[in-house]
């Protein structure tokens, strides 16, 4: 089911309604209820995944028990590894089987052999790489006793299936999500306003900007070769907002929708574009997908904390690399972690890469040269990288690169202008609300106010939203 | 435990209540957005536009008398609307393609008029043949007899059509469907002539015909029992009181030729993969009984001479309209090439606009194509005789009956009274 869609409009006030009409009979129906609507939020799209689903939640919760019991150094060992066996191997299936069978044909191909190696045309499950991370970071942390494990069965596969965020993120920790589905939860009316305003902001995110934006970028990185430079960037910048829209309006939305049902799910995106370097964009961009490789990838492989200053750089260009590669099962991808990687290291070998971690211009309505500059080649690096992320293949992603350089920068577009103007709305509005969790956070302004914006959001979005169908970029990683 | 019963009681009071709060005040804040919505609907609903394709389709079939389907603010949906009606009437003669074979009527086929549908809209491009095909051949759609097929130039462009769009979603059912209709009442005059067109009238201006759907029933547009178009019966005064060649669509087609606009951007480039799949999706057809005839729908003097003749265009075109007849004439197909009116003994009169023949033209053709068909072919009863008589009988060229003179619509609204 999608969150911009009728099905949605109607099932979570169904949700909603069930669930606090429930709030004193017990939490285990509450429970129930949420797991039910989860799964019936995730069937909607192809209930034959569910079971994907099930097997891994069942798997993890079991070996948690499994390895609190036992003290014994090798099982603990042997149970974590059936945990990431069972959990990487349904996400490799999946989502990498093909990727490494052709690389392997290609390879081969090189020496001369023609290999008859057929491959599978297999589905992606939606959202497979968000919930396997999910319920590996609960054995991962109880391997490591950071936490130790639920015995709630119902509790455990609601936290896996919770449906706001079971499909796109953010990435939940156990540690702080699964304490909430094991506690009362009480409605706090100024928390559920305060959800309604951060679904309203995604929703006019995904459908207005990200949605418009996704026609424009679809034509100019169609036809590259026909359009000279400054129509390529204008399409890359048109693809770096539309991204940003699409994945934190979604993040938006899932983080507002829990906390109706009185969750608070943690921050997935701080303003990127406003970042002053490459280092405090990793720290705003995803958060939930850097912080997990931070602490499963990063630190486990020795981290910063290795004599060796050269295995401390290979450690962030695997964890970068990594992370590319998480997003899909394209060298593309590989690509677009490595380039960040090498952005990283430059500032790591400084020691700079930690140096921002406040809001740009706090307390200022506008940045000073210096934080302009930092800001605009922070984010022309990002938008190069991106390229290498929206490109089809390698070779889409030199070809476009080749004819964006061939040709004057001085030339001024006349075609796909357009998306300007949503660049500019999205970019305005999240300067000036950008020490606030969310640009509609605005709480303190006079409730007249408030209605006219809750108003004016809601009338662009029946007047300007896409209504096409354009899914979510990130349901396919 | 008595205490304590109280006190959960108590707070489940106190959360309640707070719930409520919330509610309420949400309700309030969405109760002016939930009644325009709401007033909307029942319009939409009123009139017929929001009904799902589907059972317009089984209301319109049910209907003895002739009955106009043809939404003004939702999508048309063409596509839905015909897949539903080669369903529901399993006809042995189809008629396919884009809007440009829409004209082709079941009178033409006498007495074999009934087991004709014309599923003019179907086809947007290659990939919709393709997708056409393979469902004859796996049974999700009944198998006809006779396929007569209609081609368009636009389906050979690379930059054109992408996936088929005969698995789209009723705009019914779909939230960003019922935005655009929304959208649409802006564009087309306010909500006022939304209610006056809709509610009130239940029938079609000057033809009268049973109309579903605000367009069918505000200009007396859309498709009839038999799949065909019934253009705007305006368009016909119109041309009664001038009688002259119009190219009537907006902008026309000889200005997007000339300007290189929607269909005929510049540069053009032959997509191979799409013609193959016509090819072989016609081949496919081919291989099964279906009596296949293939054709190049008509263009306007005007636009056959600007295509000729335009540089940037012409390897398109002249690929279109020659190489493409005769790579399917060696696959042993029937193919009529494209044709201009000049080349039946007609005038540019018989053109709605550029790119679209009139009624009476189509009859033409299939004259055309039943002329030439073999003794085995289902056809061979179609009385000809019957059909020319009927083309010399024509009211106009445009249109084989005209409404009475004379009318505006909201007379021919009135009339019904």
């Amino acid at each position: 089911m999608l969150f911009n869609s009728f099905d949605f409009a109607v099932f979570l006030p169904v949700v909603f309604c069930l669930y606090w009409l429930l709030q004193n009979k017990s939490l285990r129906i509450q429970n129930a209820l949420l797991l039910a609507a989860s799964y019936v939020f995730y069937g909607w799209w192809d209930s034959r995944f569910l079971s994907l689903i099930i097997i891994s939640s069942g798997v993890d919760y079991f070996i948690g028990l499994f390895l609190h019991r036992t003290q014994d150094g090798g099982r603990r060992k042997l149970l974590l590894i059936i945990s990431l066996a069972t959990n990487l191997g349904i996400l490799g299936f999946f989502k990498y089987y093909g990727f490494f069978v052709e690389s392997f044909v290609s390879v081969i191909e090189v020496f001369g052999f023609r290999p008859n190696i057929r491959t599978l045309h297999v589905i992606l499950p939606v959202g497979i790489s968000f919930y396997t991370f999910q319920t590996l970071s609960y054995t991962v942390d109880i391997y490591r006793r950071k936490i130790e494990p639920t015995h709630d069965a119902l509790a455990f596969f609601a936290y896996v299936g919770f449906f706001p965020q079971l499909v796109a993120g953010p990435i939940e920790r156990a540690s702080h999500l699964l304490p909430q589905f094991l506690k009362n939860r009480k409605f706090g009316i100024e928390q559920a306003k305060d959800g309604l305003r951060q679904i309203l902001w995604g929703l006019f995110k995904k459908v207005v900007i990200a949605d418009n934006l996704a026609e424009h970028v679809e034509i100019i990185y169609k036809n590259y070769n026909l359009y000279p430079g400054p129509v390529l960037l204008l399409g890359t910048l048109y693809f770096a907002v539309q991204i940003y829209c699409d994945f934190s309006g979604y993040s938006d939305i899932a983080i507002g929708t829990a906390r109706l049902f009185g969750f608070n799910l943690v921050r997935n995106f701080a303003y990127p574009y406003f970042s002053r370097d490459i280092g405090e964009f990793w720290r705003r961009w995803h958060i939930s997908l850097s912080t997990w490789f931070r602490d499963y990838v990063y630190i486990p492989l020795g981290g910063s904390r290795t004599d060796s200053k050269v295995r401390h750089l290979m450690n962030i260009i695997f964890t970068f690399t990594l992370c590319g590669f998480w997003h899909g099962a394209n060298w593309t991808f590989i690509a677009w972690g490595f380039l960040n990687a090498l952005y990283y290291l430059p500032f790591v070998l400084a020691g700079k890469h930690k140096r921002y971690t406040d809001t740009v211009a706090l307390g200022r309505l506008w940045p000073n040269y210096r934080e302009v500059l930092q800001i605009l080649s922070t984010f022309a690096m990002t938008l190069f990288a991106w390229i290498f992320f929206r490109a089809n293949s390698m070779q889409h992603a030199f070809g476009f690169i080749g004819q964006l350089f061939s040709s004057s920068w001085l030339e001024i577009p006349t075609v796909e202008k357009n998306g300007l103007l949503y660049v500019l709305i999205i970019l305005v509005v999240e300067w000036f609300q950008r020490d606030k969790q969310h640009a509609l956070q605005i709480d303190k302004i006079p409730v007249w106010m408030r209605w006219v914006t809750y108003y004016a959001v809601l009338t662009s979005i029946l007047f300007l939203a896409n209504t096409g169908h354009v899914p979510f970029i990130y349901f396919q990683f | 435990m008595y205490p304590l019963s109280i006190s959960n009681s108590k707070m489940a009071r106190a959360g309640y209540q707070t719930i409520i709060k919330f509610l309420v005040r949400l309700t309030i804040f969405a109760l002016p957005l939930f009644l325009i919505t709401a007033t909307i609907e029942i319009i939409w609903w009123r009139a017929g536009d929001s009904w799902p394709v589907k059972s317009a389709l089984a209301v319109q079939q049910r209907n003895l008398e002739e009955t106009l389907y043809g939404r003004g603010y939702f999508s048309q949906q063409f596509n839905l609307f015909k897949l539903a009606g080669i369903k529901h009437r399993r006809p042995a003669i189809l008629a396919v393609g884009s809007s440009r074979v829409m004209q082709i009527r079941d009178f033409m086929f006498t007495p074999l008029e009934k087991d004709f549908y014309n599923a003019g809209g179907l086809l947007h491009n290659a990939y919709d043949l393709q997708w056409l095909a393979n469902a004859f051949i796996n049974g999700d759609l009944p198998m006809p007899k006779v396929l007569i097929i209609g081609i368009d130039p636009w389906w050979l462009r690379a930059d054109r059509g992408f996936k088929t769009w005969l698995t789209d979603e009723d705009d019914a059912f779909r939230l960003g469907g019922h935005i655009d209709a929304f959208r649409e009442i802006r564009k087309q005059g306010g909500i006022g002539d939304l209610i006056g067109s809709s509610i009130l009238a239940s029938k079609s201006p000057y033809f009268r015909y049973y109309a579903i759907g605000s367009a069918a029933k505000k200009y007396g547009h859309g498709f009839r029992k038999d799949g065909s178009r019934q253009y705007s019966p305006q368009m016909l005064l119109d041309y009664l009181k001038n009688p002259k060649y119009v190219d009537r669509e907006n902008p026309p087609i000889i200005e997007r030729i000339r300007r290189y606009r929607s269909y005929f951007t510049v540069p053009v480039i032959l997509d191979k993969e799409k013609i193959q799949i016509i090819i072989d999706s016609l081949s496919l057809l081919q291989n099964t009984e279906i009596e296949m005839h293939v054709f190049m729908p008509p263009v306007s003097s005007e636009v056959l001479k600007a295509l000729d003749e335009s540089v940037e265009l012409s390897k398109w075109w002249q690929f279109y309209k020659t190489d493409m007849p005769g790579l399917l004439k060696r696959r042993g197909m029937q193919v009529i090439p494209v044709a201009q009116p000049a080349h039946l003994g007609l005038s540019d009169l018989y053109m709605i606009d550029g790119f679209h023949a009139s009624e009476v033209y189509m009859a033409q053709v299939v004259r055309k194509i039943i002329e030439n068909i073999q003794h085995s072919s289902y056809l061979k009863s179609v009385d000809l005789e019957k059909l020319s008589s009927t083309i010399e009988n024509a009211a106009i060229p445009l249109a084989f009956e005209v409404p009475s003179q004379n009318l505006t619509v909201s007379e021919g609204n009135k009339r019904k009274e």
